[in-house]
């Protein structure tokens, strides 16, 4: 049950709503960069730690934080009575409302995420590309006047140009690792904040570790390896049969599962007098 | 159209609702009454389909509430005691939301915000709790949707609002839909019901019309206990300190005044008799 011209209305009566929301939680966000920036210029190394490899690191690691909080709170209306009723009685179907959450979710955000994160990372890179080149001509410089031990390695501008997401990956089975892990924990959080009604966010995280463990158990107990099950795409260890398939499966099925039962959640929630 | 056939609800294992049966088939507004915990507030919630019925059947406008539909979403808009607005200004919520609505006016809802004074230029947060209130109301009356669902309408209204809103409800573009009003401020909305269902013991134990209620019941105040003496078949009264209110058998049967507050408090404490008396003059129209 799908109109495109009620979509269009919901995502606009749901973007006049939360819009200042959102942008105070994207502030918040390149507040957390400049701050980080800041401990880069304050330290004694600079600038120069934040080469390509470590701007990939916080990009992931922002990524899954910030869009995991994000998908977490997406229904947050969900919580209070008052609220919950009135996003259930908005004249649309519950897949609409579902659809919109996985595309505010799934691709609005990590574009804005990304977009911010290159607001700040642009100017720390350019510092730290031409802090290290300049660190490096130094040593140079240093060790002709006084030529002891091994020459220092010369500057590598390789190591120092902007990160680019799609660079980090260096086959397609990355790119999935990265795409199902990404839809796991925003998956996750989405349909704890609908499935618990109080303190959403505590027991969301403890069914997350729980769920977690029960994983590593359960391929312990079957004899099977726990460190293939999270890098199941990357590993290049060779598989059983049965450890293929079942790994695969667990990697489609349960984020599948997951956005699943969020739209069920939406569906069928019910609110009590 | 509002109908139910053999409604079955409770929470966990308290039953609220069994076999209720209610068919609203015209326009116009119905107070709904009953006691705290009588289940008025979750009968609105089934009807808007934010509760599932355990059995029996529910359709308002033609849809089974529980199924959501967007269809149905479009013709019945619901303001609960407890509301919430997101913090738009009056005319910003306009703007995003009354698309959803194919009978939005947006000449009535300038038109009830003015009759309501509710700040135009101010966000809702900005707002106090009960100008919010009047601005979640002008929202819903304007939206004209074919049913309108209020929990305590009046709560929280200072005494010129419940005025201003019973002026708002009085107009002709109300009477036009199922208006149906939870409330324990009987007096506040006397004048312009067109109907009254009380509910009580998990069942609706009245369902009548004002004119009805009128004809069949005599209520009045006399100034002392030798005054109420004299009036034959009270069915309940109470003291005002000299002065005593009644609800008596109408045998003369001239449509006189409903006063709601006398008429629930006897429906409350003195239901078989006056429920008897309903129903014996229900069973005499039949005949004649």
């Amino acid at each position: 049950m799908f109109s495109p011209e009620r979509f269009a209305r919901l995502a606009r009566a749901h973007f006049a709503e939360h819009l200042r929301g959102y942008a105070w939680f994207l502030a918040g966000i390149v507040l957390i960069e400049i701050v980080v920036s800041i401990l880069f210029a304050v330290s004694k190394t600079g600038f120069t730690e934040f080469n390509t490899r470590e701007q990939g690191g916080y990009w992931f690691a922002g990524m899954f934080l910030f869009s995991s909080i994000f998908a977490g709170r997406y229904f947050q209306s969900m919580g209070q009575r008052a609220s919950a009723l009135l996003s259930l009685m908005r004249p649309a179907s519950g897949l609409e409302k579902w659809l919109l959450a996985v595309a505010t979710t799934l691709l609005l955000f990590p574009l804005a995420y990304t977009l911010l994160f290159y607001l700040v990372a642009v100017p720390d890179s350019a510092l730290a590309y031409s802090q290290a080149q300049h660190q490096a001509q130094a040593a140079i410089a240093d060790w002709t006047r006084h030529p002891t031990g091994d020459r220092p390695a010369a500057f590598d501008p390789k190591a120092y140009a902007l990160f680019r997401p799609w660079d980090a990956f260096e086959s397609w089975k990355d790119a999935v690792n990265f795409l199902l892990w990404l839809l796991f924990v925003q998956g996750f959080a989405m349909f704890g904040s609908l499935y618990f009604r109080t303190v959403p966010f505590i027991k969301t995280l403890l069914a997350a570790l729980i769920f977690m463990l029960a994983c590593a158990l359960f391929v312990n107990l079957v004899g099977g390896d726990d460190g293939l099950v999270m890098s199941y795409w990357t590993a290049s260890r060779p598989l059983a049969p049965w450890q293929r398939w079942t790994y695969g499966l667990l990697w489609f099925v349960v984020p599948s599962l997951l956005w699943a039962a969020s739209y069920l959640a939406i569906k069928e929630r019910e609110i009590t007098a | 159209m509002i109908r139910i056939d053999h409604l079955a609800f409770g929470y966990r294992r308290t039953p609220l609702y069994r076999d209720f049966s209610l068919l609203l088939s015209e326009p116009g507004i119905y107070g709904l009454f009953g006691r705290n915990g009588s289940g008025k507030s979750t009968l609105l919630l089934l009807l808007a389909g934010l509760l599932f019925p355990k059995g029996g059947r529910i359709e308002v406008a033609g849809h089974v509430p529980a199924k959501r539909h967007p269809a149905f979403l479009e013709q019945v808009y619901i303001v609960p005691e407890e509301f919430h607005l997101p913090n738009l200004r009056p005319a910003q919520l306009a703007q995003s939301q009354s698309g959803f609505y194919p009978n939005f006016s947006a000449a009535h809802f300038a038109d009830y915000l003015r009759i309501f004074e509710v700040p135009e230029q101010s966000s809702f947060e900005q707002m106090s709790l009960g100008q919010k209130k009047k601005a979640a109301m002008a929202f819903a009356l304007a939206t004209l949707t074919p049913v309108l669902l209020l929990d305590e309408p009046t709560n929280g209204l200072d005494i010129i609002s419940r005025d201003q809103f019973r002026a708002i409800m009085a107009r002709p573009e109300q009477r036009q839909r199922i208006v149906l009003i939870s409330t324990h401020q009987a007096h506040d909305l006397e004048k312009i019901m067109s109907h009254i269902l009380f509910i009580d013991g998990a069942s609706l134990a009245l369902s009548a019309t004002m004119a009805e209620l009128g004809q069949a019941l005599r209520m009045g105040v006399v100034p002392d206990a030798a005054s109420l003496a004299q009036v034959p078949e009270v069915l309940y009264s109470e003291a005002m300190g000299e002065q005593h209110a009644f609800v008596a058998v109408n045998r003369a049967r001239r449509p006189g005044p409903v006063h709601m507050e006398l008429l629930y408090k006897a429906l409350s404490l003195r239901k078989e008799p006056v429920l008897a008396v309903l129903e014996s003059r229900e069973a005499a129209d039949v005949q004649s």
